[in-house]
């Protein structure tokens, strides 16, 4: 009922969602979260990072934060360095404290333990290498009517865009530092009861018919998402990154600081949601945020371009085509045009 | 009155039985599904149904060729039952892997009467790959009474040999004069073309002189509701009905029954 592509220019989706049986509404729902480029920076926060990926696609997806069964699949370097067990004792813990923080059951998992490559050196020296510390994280959820489901790509020009969710200036291991644009930088920290209820006020939302799209934020943060979402639908959106929910540590950002514009666009803070509401929803919608950190940064447009703004300030322009091909670029060169 | 009966054949790999079987009941007739064994022992089951139906999949794991095997176990053990059947008045559908073993059974498109082979097959798609995808259709019913009332529509298709091909352009074009041609790729909202595999003509399904007989490529049962197409959301009604029930209500309003 939600496919891997979604919209009229099948763009990414969340999570899939299946009929459980043939004529029956109810949903089954599949999501997965992978935080691999954390893994040798913290463990800890991959692992939480990683379930709050995986439960957070499944929530944008109309999933009930109720419903949430979760699955591990750890893969690990040689277990008998001290390094690769201390590094998988910290993603247990992880594990845990996640799985309780939702109550969300862990039903089963998988491990690939000593994923370890030996070879002899030119000098003779036998030499070994352990891959880096990987979670791959599994959420399975329910919609009690597949007629419910939200999908990320933008229904209509003239909706208004709103991120819900605290924004921290957290780049270390995020999708820029692994482009080569930064270095260093803080570990994502996940607030496990800030995204409980985060989740929570999503599910209400869905609920109440409020929501046109909803996006998590990921991999690319808060641009990467919105860009998303507009590939999918074939419309454009405008979003103005000076209006981002900040965390403390935070500076807003700011059209002559491209560090603040580059990190408030793609920092990878999770338990952040993107959510397209009809205009006419407006008031319904503020009143279900309730205390929530969220705010309206923009509209859905039908000029088929992404606008970033820091405030009045254009700070970006880009073609919703070309965001598709440099999105669309990697799979086609893997396997030719198909369709 | 009875609602219509239609027998779904499975086999070793067909996996679209259950949805296609589905789809009948949607429609308003009785499916059941039988193994390609059982009915050879017994073909007289045919008897008792209106339709027949041959799903998709991939039989005998697409062994020598799509289709050929059960095509032969067909043609070999219930050829002469299944030609009773449909002189008779029954229906035949064949969707996907299903259209490409009644394409090799002789029964969708007879011999040619000038040469020994088959007029036409389903060869690779152009691409030389599985395609999975939408495309877009448009019927040209005549006589076929399984896409009555349908104009323009949408439906999925997912295979590796579906490039419909004639052993001659007279062959081609004496179908097409036939109007058997009856389903076809046609241009998306953006015009452009969606034949997945490279089709001559962009032929998607033929059906036989009688109309009786159908045989296509997507799969009708994929998109029997609304929330199967990939851009339903805020777009479509999720509890609309889609274009792949017609195809199932004509076969079951043809066979006599009440399609609702």
């Amino acid at each position: 009922m939600l496919k891997p592509l979604l919209g009229p220019a099948a763009g990414p989706a969340d999570a899939t969602v299946i009929r459980g049986a043939l004529g029956r509404p109810r949903g089954i729902v599949l999501g997965v979260g992978l935080r691999h480029h954390l893994g040798p920076l913290d463990p800890y926060q991959m692992a939480v990072g990683g379930i709050i990926e995986a439960v957070a696609n499944c929530i944008a997806a109309g999933a009930d934060p109720a419903r949430i069964a979760l699955l591990d699949n750890f893969c690990w370097g040689d277990c008998r360095r001290p390094e690769s067990l201390g590094t998988l004792v910290e993603a247990c813990l992880g594990c845990q404290d996640a799985a309780i923080a939702l109550a969300a059951p862990f039903v089963s998992g998988k491990d690939s333990l000593n994923n370890v490559f030996t070879w002899t050196a030119a000098d003779g020296q036998q030499q070994e290498r352990s891959i880096p510390p990987t979670l791959l994280a599994t959420a399975l959820g329910q919609i009690a009517d597949v007629g419910h489901c939200i999908s990320p790509d933008l229904k209509q020009p003239g909706s208004r865009l709103a991120l819900i969710g605290l924004s921290a200036p957290e780049l270390a291991g995020s999708q820029l530092a692994v482009l080569g644009r930064v270095a260093g930088g803080q570990v994502p920290q996940v607030d496990l009861a800030g995204c409980r209820q985060v989740f929570e006020t999503i599910h209400r939302l869905v609920r109440q018919r409020l929501l046109r799209a909803c996006h998590d934020l990921s991999d690319g943060g808060l641009a990467v998402a919105v860009a998303e979402m507009a590939i999918g639908s074939g419309l454009g959106a405008n979003l103005d990154l000076a209006a981002v929910p900040l965390a403390a540590t935070a500076s807003p950002a700011t059209a002559d600081d491209i560090v603040s514009l580059l990190t408030v666009a793609t920092t990878e803070t999770p338990g952040r949601f993107l959510c397209e509401v009809a205009e006419a929803d407006a008031a319904a919608f503020a009143a279900a945020c309730g205390d929530l950190p969220w705010a309206w940064l923009g509209q859905v447009t039908d000029d088929g371009r992404l606008t970033l703004t820091a405030a009045e300030t254009v700070v970006a322009d880009i073609p919703v085509t070309a965001l598709d091909a440099a999105w669309r670029a990697p799979s086609l060169a893997h396997a030719g045009t198909l369709c | 009155m009875l609602a219509p009966r239609a027998l779904v054949l499975r086999g070793p790999g067909t996996n679209c039985d259950h949805e296609t079987a589905h789809a009948f009941e949607r429609a308003g007739g009785l499916s059941r599904r039988i193994h390609v064994q059982a009915l050879a022992e017994k073909p007289a089951l045919l008897d008792d149904v209106q339709i027949f139906c041959i799903p998709g999949g991939f039989s005998y794991g697409d062994d020598i060729a799509s289709g050929r095997i059960l095509a032969l176990e067909l043609s070999q053990r219930l050829g002469d039952a299944l030609r009773k059947f449909h002189d008779r008045g029954g229906l035949i559908l064949g969707i996907c892997n299903g259209f490409q073993v009644l394409l090799q059974t002789g029964l969708l498109l007879a011999d040619s009467a000038t040469s020994s082979g088959r007029q036409a097959t389903l060869a690779h798609n152009n691409s030389g790959r599985f395609v999975d995808c939408w495309v877009h259709l448009q019927a040209k019913p005549g006589r076929c009474v399984f896409l009555q009332g349908l104009s323009r529509f949408e439906l999925p298709v997912a295979h590796a040999e579906g490039r419909f091909v004639t052993t001659t352009a007279e062959a081609l074009e004496a179908l097409d004069q036939a109007g058997q041609l009856v389903l076809r790729y046609a241009d998306n909202a953006a015009g452009q073309p969606t034949n997945p595999n490279g089709s001559a003509c962009d032929v998607a399904g033929v059906c036989d002189p009688t109309g009786r007989i159908l045989g296509l490529m997507p799969h009708p049962e994929r998109f029997i509701e609304a929330t199967q197409h990939p851009a339903w959301m805020g777009r479509l009604d999720p509890t609309a009905e889609a274009a792949g029930l017609m195809m199932f209500r004509n076969a079951i309003r043809a066979a006599g029954g009440d399609a609702g």
